[in-house]
């Protein structure tokens, strides 16, 4: 089995120009995602100066937005000639957001906006409901907010309190478990090739198992796998500095069940496949498709379809994503693990079902 | 020995392999003839314990190798129609690697390996990347990496499919000094008729999953000893002269090419006294003839109404 594994290594050693392309493509990609130039979004505000400053500090939290100031008018007519994604127009008891049609990030707004009008309306309730205190009631309140009755922690990544989404590590998790899928891929293909070049009966008909076999493959395309997004991760947390919300180790654990489910899903694959080119054909379909529906693409909470976010279920991307997003408890990660756990199992006993019978036939 | 009984495999409704029976003893080598698609590979499979019967046995020393195959597998060698080899490793690298899975002890396998590529004449170029090699030396290599645990029975599925005739020569010798010298028994599956006739002791003929002829080179060739093949060769033929001469019922397994007409015919036919006066009838000039001892291709007509290689 061992042998196996080396001599799979010695072939990735004499012929490694296709692994470290993914490496630099996914590296590349994430860094200039991360890099590209600030979006310009319009702010129309008719709340006085103090609080049009609270609600853009408080948007400031999504660093990748550069926000402006204007007249109501002026920023409708910003966001029609397309020159801004986005408007956002700040009243006194709602706000309302005016986006283009490709604009993701509406959910995130949403989110930050809310809370500060959550805070704003707690205020004006109590100011409303004891109008003979006004001053008092408007010092009470600030001082709770700096002290707190209760110091409250909150554990829930659904909570306003979450780790606040982060582009550049969004992006480089998605694209990074997209593009890991072709890696995975490449691994797994050699049980196809050998089959179709004798290897592989060669291999059943000596000493070792068949179980042998299959173990070192998938070890192999798991092993490339993991040290390829663990290289990757490293990059970015050492030399970017990407904080993976405060837990690189964890990360690189949590990755484990969704590359075990990757390599079920690849090697499915090749047992419905029956050449090289038709496996590369169907991996490149299905990890597209994966993506699009898991969200590496775009949020999921864009997704106003119930019928594809129906869809996303089937991805595993979407339940990679969910474990990596951070701030969850185990609670809350002990779903997606043991759903792509889940998928790997059945994925992987049906692929080498198939696979057997196949040769048998 | 190794015996195969009444083996069938069935491939949904096609019966590849048709109830199959043959032997082969420890030392000798036994030819598997017939044409593409008479079910030699699948034959092949089946003995190798690659793939499982539909019915039948094969049985190794008495036992049946179908529900333990580790029997079977520890004496045996397999060199593959395919070049099974990994072409980004060198000869040594392949040998190594393949030498390993049969778990020969580390300390043997060094030995073995450069007694391998001596016996396959790869020694110079054991560094190079078979990715470089010529397709006869893949072949030869092909054929070492069975060789690597001594096998005391070597299958071999036509393993000079499309190599240069020096590299086809020197397999061939190659195989008959293996058996020589290591006794390794040897089944061998070729549609090259020579190439059986060069090395195997005893034969079978397949076609169309079944064993159509089976015995010693003498022996298939004594199913035409009643009969002589004939070669006539003509200036040039007619349409009217081929039909004339299908019909007579003297002449048998008549094969017509460019300016050469083949057919058989019972051993005392004065075939002579039939021809002349059609060629003369039909004004065709006849430039020679040949009277031809039975090869295993006419055999094989005999038997099948066709071509080995058809």
């Amino acid at each position: 089995m061992i042998t196996i594994f080396k001599t799979k290594c010695l072939l990735l050693l004499r012929n490694p120009i296709n692994y470290i392309i993914s490496t630099v493509v996914i590296c590349l990609f994430v860094y200039l995602m991360g890099h590209q130039q600030k979006e310009p979004i319009a702010i129309a505000s008719l709340l006085n100066e103090q609080e049009t400053a609270q609600a853009l500090q408080a948007l400031q939290k999504i660093s990748y937005y550069d926000y402006s100031v204007h007249t109501e008018q002026k920023a409708q007519e910003l966001v029609e000639a397309g020159e801004v994604k986005a408007a956002i127009f700040l009243f006194d008891e709602q706000f309302r957001l005016v986006v283009a049609n490709d604009f993701m990030d509406s959910a995130l707004l949403q989110k930050e906006l809310n809370i500060v009008y959550h805070d704003r309306l707690q205020q004006t309730a109590l100011l409303q409901a004891f109008p003979a205190q006004q001053a008092q009631v408007k010092e009470i309140f600030t001082q709770a907010q700096i002290t707190p009755a209760f110091h409250i922690q909150y554990q829930n990544s659904k909570w306003e309190e979450a780790p606040i989404y982060n582009r550049q590590l969004s992006t480089l998790f998605s694209f990074s478990l997209f593009m890991v899928i072709y890696t995975t891929a490449s691994g797994v293909s050699y049980i196809l090739a050998e089959r179709n070049m004798g290897v592989w009966n060669r291999l059943i008909v000596s000493s070792i198992s068949k179980w042998q076999a299959y173990t070192a493959n998938l070890a192999y395309a798991f092993c490339i796998s993991y040290v390829q997004l663990v290289f990757i991760f490293s990059i970015f947390r050492y030399v970017a500095d990407v904080d993976f919300y405060g837990s690189f180790t964890f990360t690189l654990i949590l990755i484990i069940p969704y590359l075990l489910c990757v390599v079920a899903l690849t090697i499915f694959i090749a047992s419905i496949t029956n050449t090289i080119s038709q496996f590369n054909t169907m991996i490149m379909l299905i990890a597209i498709s994966f993506a699009m529906l898991g969200g590496a693409y775009w949020l999921l909470e864009a997704v106003s379809s119930p019928f594809i976010y129906l869809l996303s279920y089937i991805s595993p991307i979407r339940y990679g994503l969910e474990i990596l997003k951070g701030g969850s408890t185990w609670n809350e990660l002990l779903q997606p693990i043991s759903i792509l756990l889940f998928m790997a199992v059945v994925l992987m006993g049906i692929g080498i079902n198939i696979m057997e019978k196949k040769a048998d036939t | 020995m190794i015996e195969v009984v009444n083996l069938t495999k069935n491939f949904k409704n096609i019966k590849a392999v048709d109830n199959v029976n043959l032997y082969i003893e420890p030392g000798e080598i036994v030819g598997l003839l017939g044409p593409n698609g008479a079910g030699k590979s699948t034959t092949i499979a089946l003995i190798s314990t690659l793939i499982q019967p539909t019915a039948g046995d094969v049985l190794f020393q008495q036992q049946s190798v179908i529900n333990n195959p580790k029997l079977l597998r520890d004496v045996l060698g397999v060199v593959p129609q395919e070049v099974a080899l990994y072409k980004d490793l060198t000869a040594r690298e392949n040998l190594q690697f393949f030498g390993t899975i049969q778990k020969i002890p580390k300390g043997e396998l060094q030995g073995r390996i450069n007694a391998v590529l001596k016996q396959v004449g790869l020694e110079d170029d054991r560094k190079k990347l078979v990715k470089y090699y010529s397709s006869g030396m893949r072949r030869r290599l092909n054929i070492g990496a069975a060789l690597l645990h001594k096998p005391a029975y070597l299958i071999m599925d036509e393993p000079t499919v499309g190599i240069d005739p020096q590299s086809r020569s020197y397999i061939l010798q190659a195989i008959k000094q293996l058996n020589q010298e290591d006794k390794t028994a040897i089944i061998y599956t070729s549609h090259y008729m020579e190439e059986v006739e060069f090395l195997c002791d005893r034969l079978y003929i397949m076609d169309q999953g079944k064993i159509i002829a089976a015995g010693t080179m003498e022996e298939i060739k004594a199913i035409l000893s009643s009969e002589k093949t004939i070669e006539i060769k003509l200036e040039r033929h007619s349409k009217s002269f081929v039909e004339a001469l299908t019909t007579l019922k003297l002449l048998s397994n008549i094969q017509i090419a460019e300016a050469q007409i083949s057919f058989t015919v019972e051993k005392n036919t004065d075939f002579l006294s039939v021809i002349l006066p059609l060629c003369e009838a039909h004004n065709i000039v006849l430039k020679g003839f040949h009277v031809k001892e039975p090869t295993l291709e006419d055999v094989f007509l005999h038997l099948t109404g066709r071509a080995l290689r058809d």
